[in-house]
């Protein structure tokens, strides 16, 4: 305990990513030879490589030297009245799902499972218990046993040095999880990083719901998020994911969800991107099997000063794969997005499709939406396609709307929920849906 | 008893062009109106004036509703004193249904959080669908999303029942509906007649006149009501065309 208390209070002096702070870390985690060598050698990728060039976000915005590596949380007591009230009776109470992590700051504080899944041979932890108890199985999945790929880039090396926490998931081939698993996480550090890995394994014919959130209310400083949620759908397998990111708008966050999705799976990913104050986010789809299947939907929701760039990608890399992208955003403010759509088919991926609709509602003058659809196929016989649009409230809809007595910012807000109905609609767990339409709801009317 | 509704030398212009120019009209509570013209007259123009569509600039006269001046007040406001405009061309309204839109548009007139009680919203909501003999499916479908024609302007019906305004503004409510649901139509706006609910049809054709008796018929030509009478001016319009009555002033 001691050890541990003098460990959390070394990593809480430091400042920055450094080989100090990655061996401190995995020292502190006890963690085998095999994990500290990948995060020292992803501290190389990251250290040599310099930020990317993205379209519309300048990321050499985002530092890392006045921030602490690592947060140890505050006690439970504490911990606990940080997460929204109602997140805590998802935890708690009737509707606790399948199970649970809660992550507050850099570790997991708190993880249930269902005993009669576990019986089932569900698992359903932290990353380190997983590490621990299943190093085979992490070792496995963890950047795909490889190392780290050169094209995966410069953030995604810092995380791979600096994870800690993440929720661990494995649904043995065949077992169907009906309820959702919840994944929540909030910070009370506002001169940290936090970086979460999620590694969600769904073995054959299995399945799963997974419903992420990530919370804050608005503080000082200028914590760092770098959650990253790896999606292993085994063949036959299927996993439909809700991603609510609601932080406040002083955090900064690049992040990245990606699945890989075997033969004849399907994946299912729900985005909703409503807080930050700057966000890279990355949705990436690997169609590795034949019959392999990815739905990404996403509902932005851009207000104020924030830049929340979105960039979905799916890669068809063989025959017979499908995919189906659709993104809508709203913008109020001064606030500025920026989307890229990304469908890449492979020369071996006959027989695939993909369409991306990508549609954007600008509330206010100053606000800025940016839309780049691309494809890049490399086989004929394949059914692509992609449509964006950006526009305005129609004003004749407003006129309608306040000619039956709808006040104009009530009308604005039934246009604006109806604009992302669609989106909302594909969502199936009910709780789920309510809570995010909430949350939509009570962020436009702000 | 003020009127109801009065438009004084009213004139209108949109994109530089005047459209509307010295309009006058007078309707006290309980009265069905005709407005009858060809064509490029202004009667639409009139209507979209008269509930506050922002492209539609006033540029002399005035609108009032029970005395009041409404002309600085928003579509909303003016729908708050009792106006309703049933549209020629209804809008459609993706993710939002005919229930949730009207539920929206009933609580707004309620005083802080007030909700109506959403039971008897229902019942009455249902009730009125099948006086106009449309399905009761249409109350859960996204309001005029898929429609034809004429269940949009029964849906503008089914609305003007629900709202209960003084006086409902009707923009050519009876093109494109066939003769049925131009009776439904009819026994709907004739069963709101309780000496206080006023209309104004405007109408290009004679027919739902028959259906929906006015007292009194308005022919307006080149953004001027130019003659009024009775409802036997419709059938001289109808006998003689409105080129008679350009001749005439």
């Amino acid at each position: 305990m001691a050890k541990e208390a003098a460990g959390t209070a070394q990593l809480a002096a430091m400042r920055g990513p450094s080989k100090d702070a990655v061996e401190a870390l995995s020292r502190l985690k006890g963690e085998p030879d095999w994990m500290l060598k990948r995060r020292l050698e992803a501290l190389e990728i990251y250290a040599s490589t310099n930020p990317p060039r993205w379209q519309y976000m300048d990321s050499s915005k985002f530092k890392f030297d006045d921030l602490a590596p690592y947060s140890a949380p505050p006690a439970w007591s504490e911990a606990s009245a940080l997460l929204p009230a109602d997140a805590m009776q998802l935890v708690d109470g009737e509707t606790a799902g399948a199970g649970y992590a809660v992550q507050v700051d850099s570790e997991v504080v708190k993880h249930r499972l269902d005993p009669a899944l576990a019986e089932q041979g569900v698992i359903v932890t932290s990353m380190e218990e997983a590490l621990a108890r299943h190093p085979d199985l992490v070792q496995e999945h963890f950047f795909q046993g490889g190392g780290m790929d050169m094209e995966e880039d410069h953030f995604l090396a810092l995380h791979a040095a600096l994870w800690s926490g993440g929720l661990f998931v494995y649904v043995p081939k065949d077992v169907e999880v009906q309820l959702p698993v919840y994944f929540f996480h909030t910070v009370s550090n506002p001169g940290a990083m936090a970086q979460p890995h999620n590694m969600i394994i769904v073995d054959r014919h299995a399945r799963l719901h997974l419903y992420e959130e990530y919370f804050s209310t608005t503080g000082s400083g200028s914590p760092y998020s770098g959650a990253n949620t790896f999606l292993h759908l085994k063949d036959g397998s299927e996993a439909r994911v809700v991603v609510v990111q609601r932080w406040g708008h002083n955090i900064n966050e690049v992040s990245k969800h990606q699945a890989l999705v075997g033969r004849d799976a399907r994946v299912n990913i729900t985005n909703a991107l409503i807080g930050g104050g700057m966000v890279q986010k990355r949705v990436r789809a690997e169609l590795r099997g034949t019959g392999a299947n990815s739905e990404m939907h996403a509902m932005i929701l851009a207000t104020h000063q924030q830049h929340l760039d979105l960039i979905t990608e799916n890669r068809h890399l063989n025959s017979n794969t499908h995919g189906d992208m659709v993104v809508k955003q709203v913008l109020k403010d001064q606030s500025k997005t920026g989307f890229q759509g990304m469908i890449h088919i492979a020369r071996n991926a006959p027989q695939s499709t993909d369409f991306l609709a990508a549609d954007a509602l600008v509330l206010d003058p100053g606000a800025s939406a940016d839309a780049i659809p691309g494809l890049e196929i490399f086989n004929d016989d394949v059914q692509a396609s992609h449509g964006a649009t950006v526009g305005q409230i129609d004003e004749e809809q407003l006129f309608y709307m306040m000619s039956r007595g709808i006040p104009r910012n009530v009308a604005e807000l039934a246009i604006v929920e109806g604009f992302f109905m669609p989106l909302l609609e594909r969502v199936p767990e009910e709780a789920v849906r309510q809570r995010l339409a909430g949350f939509l709801g009570e962020t436009v009317r702000r | 008893m003020a009127p109801v509704l009065e438009v004084r030398n009213l004139r209108t212009q949109i994109e530089g062009q005047e459209i509307l120019k010295g309009v006058n009209l007078t309707i006290n509570p309980g009265e069905f109106h005709a407005i009858m013209g060809p064509n490029g007259s202004g009667k639409s123009t009139l209507a979209y004036t008269i509930m506050g569509h922002p492209h539609y600039e006033v540029i002399g006269g005035d609108i009032l509703v029970d005395g009041e001046s409404i002309l600085e007040m928003e579509p909303d406001e003016r729908s708050a004193k009792g106006v309703f405009l049933a549209f020629q061309y209804p809008l459609e309204f993706s993710g939002v249904s005919m229930a949730n839109f009207l539920r929206t548009a009933l609580n707004a007139r309620l005083e802080g959080d007030e909700e109506v009680d959403i039971l008897e919203f229902h019942d009455q909501l249902e009730e009125q669908l099948a006086r106009i003999k449309m399905d009761p499916s249409f109350a859960n479908r996204s309001l005029n999303e898929g429609f034809s024609g004429g269940e949009k302007k029964k849906a503008e019906m089914v609305q003007m029942a629900m709202l209960k305004p003084r006086i409902a503004v009707m923009d050519e409510t009876d093109s494109g509906l066939d003769i049925d649901s131009l009776q439904s139509v009819a026994e709907v706006v004739n069963a709101m007649r309780d000496g206080t609910f006023a209309t104004l049809i405007i109408t290009h054709y004679k027919r739902i006149l028959e259906y929906i008796r006015p007292d009194f018929v308005h022919v307006m030509v080149d953004g001027r009501i130019v003659k009024s009478g009775g409802p036997e001016l419709a059938d001289e319009i109808e006998a003689k065309g409105y080129d008679w009555i350009r001749q005439q002033v």
